[in-house]
C-alpha cells in the first residue's frame, strides 16, 4: 500500500495506491499525519484511482480528515473511487458526507 | 305516525257516527214533533169543538127560551160552568130592545174567575156590543170559526178568541149571538202541555199566519215569537220540509237567549182554522249527543294518547332492543375482527423455509379473542420462540397477550440471553399494570448450526422433549411470572437438542381442559398421548399437535372450552454440512496480522472461483468482523488468539471466527446511523454494520467459554 502526499498548485494532492486494510491504514494514518499540518488551510484532494480496497479503518482515517477540513474550513475532495468502494460508501453513507469527483 | 294515523281515522269515524247519529236523532225528533203537533192540534181540536158544540146546543136552548131574558143568565152561567177548563168566559147578547123591559142593551157575561163565576149585563154605552166586530160577523152566522185573539176590555178582560153563534127567532131573523171566549193563556198552556224538550214551546198560528197564542214569557218573549211568526209568514226564509212533506221546518236563532234552533210547523188543517209551530233548541234536542260525542272525542283522545305513549314507549323499548342488539352485533364483528388479527400476528409455519427447523402452532381461543400467545422467528440463524399465558380470557387478556408479543419481538431485536430478554418483557409490564394481570411465559433460543438452546421459564408450564421415545421436562430454576415484580430477574437456563429432538410447548388450557368440574385432561394424559405419538414414524409437529387436539375434544365431550388451548412443537433436524472446503487460519490479537488474513481471503476467492463484487465484499465482511473481534475480545494489551475457520459445503462460504477472550457479542451492537451529518457521526460503529450489510448472515453463540462468531456468503442458490 502507497500513499504519495504532493503540494501541488496550493493544494495537497494525496494518492493511494493498493489495498488499504485495517494494517494498511495504520501506516497511512501516520504518514498523512506526519505530513499534512492541520494548521494550513489548504485544499486536499485524495486521488483514489489506484485504491483497489478499503476497511473501516480506512473509512474512519477519512472521515477524521473530513471532520478537520470542515472546521478548518478547506476542502476535501475525493477522486476517482472504483465501483466496489463506491458501493461501500453507499452502504456506510459516506457518499453524502464526501465531495465525491469521478 | 302510526298514532295520527289512528287519529285521524278514529276521528272521521267518529265524526261520520256523530252526524249519521245526528241526522238519526233529527229525523226522529221531527217524528216525535210531528207526533206531539199532532196530539196536540187533536186535542186542541176536541176541545174546541166541545165549545162550539155546547155553543150550538146552547144556542138551541136560548131559542127555546127566548121569552124569558132571565133564564140567559143560567143559560150562560151553565155554559161557563160545564167547560170551566176551557171557557174562560160566555157571552149572549141581544139586538136592541129585543127584550123591552131589559132596555137598549142587553148582554150577558159569565165571567170565570179563580173561585166563582160571575154573570154580568155588560152591554151599555161605553160597550156597544153591536158595533163590535164580534157581533157583527157571529150575528150575519156566516163564519163558524174562532175569532183571533182580541182584548176583551168589557167582559173577559183578557186577550180571548170567541166562538159565536147567532140566536134566531122563530121566523129565523138573527136577534142576538151566543159566544164562548177561551183565553189565550189557556191555549197556549194546552199547546204546551206536551214538551218536546224543557226549552221547547209551541205556538200557534191562524192560517192566515196570525199570532193566535204564544209560549208563556219564560219559554218564549212577545219578541220573538213575533220573529216566528214573520218567518213562518216571509216566504223568502230558507225551509225544507220535512217527514215526508207533511212538515215544514227551518233554521232558528234566538238571539235573545243566543240559543240555536229550529221551528216545525204543520199549516195541513188540523185544527179548525189554526195551526201549530214547535220550536226545540238544537242545544237541547242534540245536546245528549253532542255532549255523548264530546266525552267520546276526550276519551277517544285519552286512549289514543295512552295508546301512543304505550306505542312510544314500546318503541323505544324496541330501539333501545335493535340498538343493543346492533350493539351487540358491532361489538361482535369487531371481536370477529379482533380474532383475525390476533391470527395475523401469530407467525407462519412456512415464513420458516429451512431443513434444519420445523415448526407448528396451534392456538384456540376459549372466547372470540384469547389472552394466549405463542411467536417464532429467525434471527441470525438462532430461533427465537416463545409460549405465553395472560391470566383470564377474553378483551383484556387479549390486549395484553398484544403487548407482550410486541415487547417479546423488540426485546429479542439485538438481544440473545433470553433471561435479558424475559426481564425486559417484565420491566414494561409491569408498569401501567393496574388491573394486575400477570403473563406466564417462556422464552427459548435455540442456536440452529449447534442445536444449543437457551431458555428462560416464567412461571409457565415447562416444555417436554421427547426424543426416541423418550420424554423429558426442560426444567428450570422457579421464576415469577411477568407483571408481578418489576424488578423481578430472570436466569437464563441452557440445555441442547439433539438431532431429531421434538419439543413440545403448550399452555394450561390443555392440561386444564375439563369434561366436568373434578375431571381435568391433565399432564398424565398429555405425555401419554405424547408417548403415543412419540413412536409414530410419521411424526412431525403439525400430526403431533393434531392428535393432541383430538384427544382432548374427545375427552371434553363437547363441553364448552375453558381456558385458551394452545401449543408449540418444534424439531430440530440439523442438516450435516458437506466439507468442500475446510481452512483454518490462526491470529494473534494484532491488526498488523490482517495482512494474513487478506491474503487467506484471497486464497479461498480465487479457490472458489469467486466472482469480484462477491470477493470483495467477502473480505471485507470477514476482516471487520475479524478486527472488531480483536478489539473487543481483548482488553487493551492482552495477547490472545483469535481463530479463522472457512467452511463451504457448496451453497454457503462460512468463516468462523473463535476466540477465548470475555463474551462479546457482536451481533448485540446497536446499528450505526448512517444518515448523520460529517460533524455528527461517530468514528466507530462502522465494522459491525459493514458485516451485516455485506454478509448473508451472522451468528453469534458463547461455547466452552469461547466467543463463536460464524458469517457466511450464500455462494450458489439451492436448486
Amino acid at each position: 500500500m502507497n500513499c504519495k502526499v504532493e503540494e501541488k498548485d496550493g493544494i495537497y494532492l494525496i494518492s493511494l495506491d493498493g489495498e488499504m486494510d485495517t494494517a494498511a491504514a495504520i501506516e497511512v494514518e501516520k504518514a498523512l499525519k506526519s505530513v499534512l499540518k492541520t494548521e494550513e488551510k489548504k485544499d486536499v484532494v485524495i486521488d483514489c484511482e489506484c485504491l483497489e480496497y478499503i476497511a473501516s479503518s480506512g473509512l474512519r482515517i477519512l472521515l477524521a480528515m473530513q471532520k478537520s477540513a470542515m472546521a478548518g474550513g478547506y476542502r476535501l475532495t475525493l477522486r476517482n473511487l472504483n465501483d466496489e468502494i463506491m458501493d461501500v460508501f453507499k452502504l456506510t453513507g459516506f457518499i453524502d458526507i464526501f465531495e465525491i469527483e469521478k | 305516525m302510526v298514532v295520527i294515523l289512528a287519529a285521524i281515522l278514529l276521528e272521521a269515524i267518529s265524526g261520520f257516527q256523530y252526524y249519521y247519529t245526528r241526522g238519526m236523532l233529527e229525523r226522529n225528533l221531527e217524528q216525535q214533533i210531528l207526533t206531539g203537533l199532532t196530539i196536540s192540534a187533536y186535542r186542541m181540536d176536541g176541545i174546541m169543538n166541545g165549545a162550539a158544540t155546547s155553543v150550538y146546543n146552547q144556542v138551541w136552548n136560548a131559542e127555546r127560551h127566548l121569552d124569558d131574558p132571565d133564564f140567559m143568565e143560567t143559560l150562560v152561567y151553565n155554559l161557563v160552568y160545564n167547560e170551566s177548563d176551557m171557557i174562560i168566559g160566555a157571552a149572549i147578547g141581544f139586538r136592541p130592545y129585543f127584550y123591552p123591559q131589559k132596555g137598549y142593551w142587553y148582554e150577558l157575561y159569565a165571567r170565570q174567575w179563580s173561585d166563582s163565576i160571575s154573570v154580568t149585563q155588560i152591554g151599555s154605552a161605553q160597550h156597544d156590543y153591536f158595533s163590535r166586530e164580534i157581533y157583527q160577523t157571529a150575528i150575519k152566522g156566516d163564519t163558524l170559526k174562532w175569532s183571533v185573539p182580541y182584548l176583551d176590555n168589557e167582559g173577559a178582560k183578557d186577550m180571548v178568541s170567541t166562538f159565536a153563534l147567532p140566536i134566531r127567532d122563530e121566523q129565523g131573523e138573527p136577534i142576538g149571538i151566543l159566544g164562548v171566549d177561551i183565553n189565550t193563556e189557556w191555549i197556549s198552556e194546552t199547546v204546551n202541555a206536551i214538551k218536546m224538550h224543557p226549552s221547547s214551546f209551541t205556538m200557534v198560528l191562524s192560517q192566515e199566519g196570525e199570532l193566535i197564542a204564544r209560549a208563556p214569557d219564560s219559554l218564549c218573549s212577545a219578541k220573538q215569537a213575533q220573529k216566528i211568526v214573520d218567518m213562518i209568514n216571509d216566504s223568502t226564509v230558507k225551509k225544507e220540509t220535512k217527514i215526508n212533506g207533511r212538515a215544514t221546518g227551518f233554521d232558528f236563532y234566538n238571539e235573545e237567549k243566543d240559543r240555536f234552533g229550529r221551528v216545525y210547523y204543520s199549516r195541513k188543517r188540523m185544527a179548525p182554522q189554526w195551526f201549530l209551530a214547535t220550536v226545540c233548541y238544537d242545544d237541547e234536542a242534540f245536546g245528549e249527543l253532542d255532549r255523548m260525542r264530546r266525552s267520546t272525542m276526550w276519551l277517544a283522545l285519552a286512549g289514543l294518547v295512552v295508546l301512543g305513549l304505550i306505542i312510544h314507549l314500546f318503541a323505544k323499548g324496541r330501539n333501545k332492543l335493535q340498538q343493543s342488539q346492533m350493539k351487540q352485533q358491532r361489538i361482535d364483528g369487531e371481536l370477529q375482527i379482533a380474532r383475525d388479527i390476533q391470527n395475523q400476528m401469530l407467525p407462519r409455519e412456512n415464513s420458516i423455509k429451512r431443513d434444519d427447523i420445523s415448526l407448528h402452532g396451534s392456538l384456540t381461543p376459549a372466547r372470540e379473542v384469547g389472552g394466549d400467545l405463542y411467536d417464532f422467528f429467525i434471527r441470525d440463524e438462532k430461533l427465537f420462540f416463545c409460549i405465553g399465558d395472560v391470566s383470564g380470557k377474553g378483551v383484556p387478556s387479549a390486549m395484553l397477550m398484544a403487548v407482550t408479543h410486541s415487547l417479546f419481538r423488540i426485546a429479542s431485536l439485538r438481544e440473545n440471553n433470553p433471561g435479558l430478554i424475559m426481564q425486559a418483557i417484565n420491566r414494561i409490564v409491569c408498569q401501567n399494570n393496574e388491573s394486575s394481570m400477570f403473563v406466564t411465559f417462556f422464552i427459548g433460543v435455540l442456536d440452529l448450526p449447534t442445536g444449543r438452546l437457551h431458555y428462560c421459564d416464567a412461571g409457565h408450564d415447562s416444555p417436554i422433549v421427547l426424543k426416541d421415545g423418550v420424554q423429558k421436562a426442560l426444567t428450570s430454576k422457579p421464576n415469577i411470572p411477568l407483571g408481578v415484580f418489576d424488578d423481578a430477574r430472570y436466569m437464563e437456563e441452557e440445555s441442547t437438542l439433539e438431532p431429531g429432538a421434538m419439543l413440545f410447548l403448550y399452555t394450561d388450557g390443555l392440561t386444564e381442559a375439563r369434561r366436568s368440574r373434578r375431571n381435568f385432561f391433565g399432564l398424565e394424559r398429555v405425555k401419554a398421548t405424547l408417548q403415543q405419538q412419540g413412536e409414530s414414524p410419521s411424526l412431525s409437529p403439525q400430526s403431533l399437535i393434531q392428535h393432541m387436539t383430538e384427544e382432548v375434544n374427545r375427552f371434553v365431550e363437547g363441553q364448552d372450552q375453558s381456558d385458551d388451548l394452545t401449543m408449540l412443537a418444534l424439531v430440530y433436524t440439523p442438516v450435516r454440512e458437506k466439507d468442500l472446503l475446510n481452512e483454518t487460519l490462526t491470529l494473534q490479537n494484532d491488526p498488523e496480522q490482517v495482512t494474513l488474513l487478506s491474503d487467506f481471503l484471497k486464497g479461498i476467492a480465487k479457490r472458489l472461483n469467486m466472482e469480484r463484487k462477491t470477493a470483495y465484499d467477502t473480505r471485507l465482511a470477514v476482516e471487520e468482523a475479524v478486527v472488531n473481534v480483536m478489539s473487543y475480545a481483548y482488553p487493551a494489551g492482552q495477547v490472545g488468539q483469535v481463530i479463522v475457520e472457512a467452511k463451504y459445503d457448496g451453497q454457503r462460504l462460512k468463516f468462523v471466527i473463535s476466540d477465548r477472550g470475555v463474551a462479546f457479542d457482536p451481533t448485540r451492537a446497536a446499528s450505526t446511523d448512517t444518515t448523520l451529518k460529517a460533524e455528527e457521526r461517530p468514528l466507530g460503529g462502522l465494522g459491525i454494520l459493514l458485516v451485516r450489510k455485506l454478509a448473508d448472515g451472522i451468528n453469534y453463540e458463547r461455547i466452552d467459554g469461547m466467543n463463536v462468531l460464524t458469517i457466511w456468503k450464500t455462494l450458489n442458490a439451492k436448486v
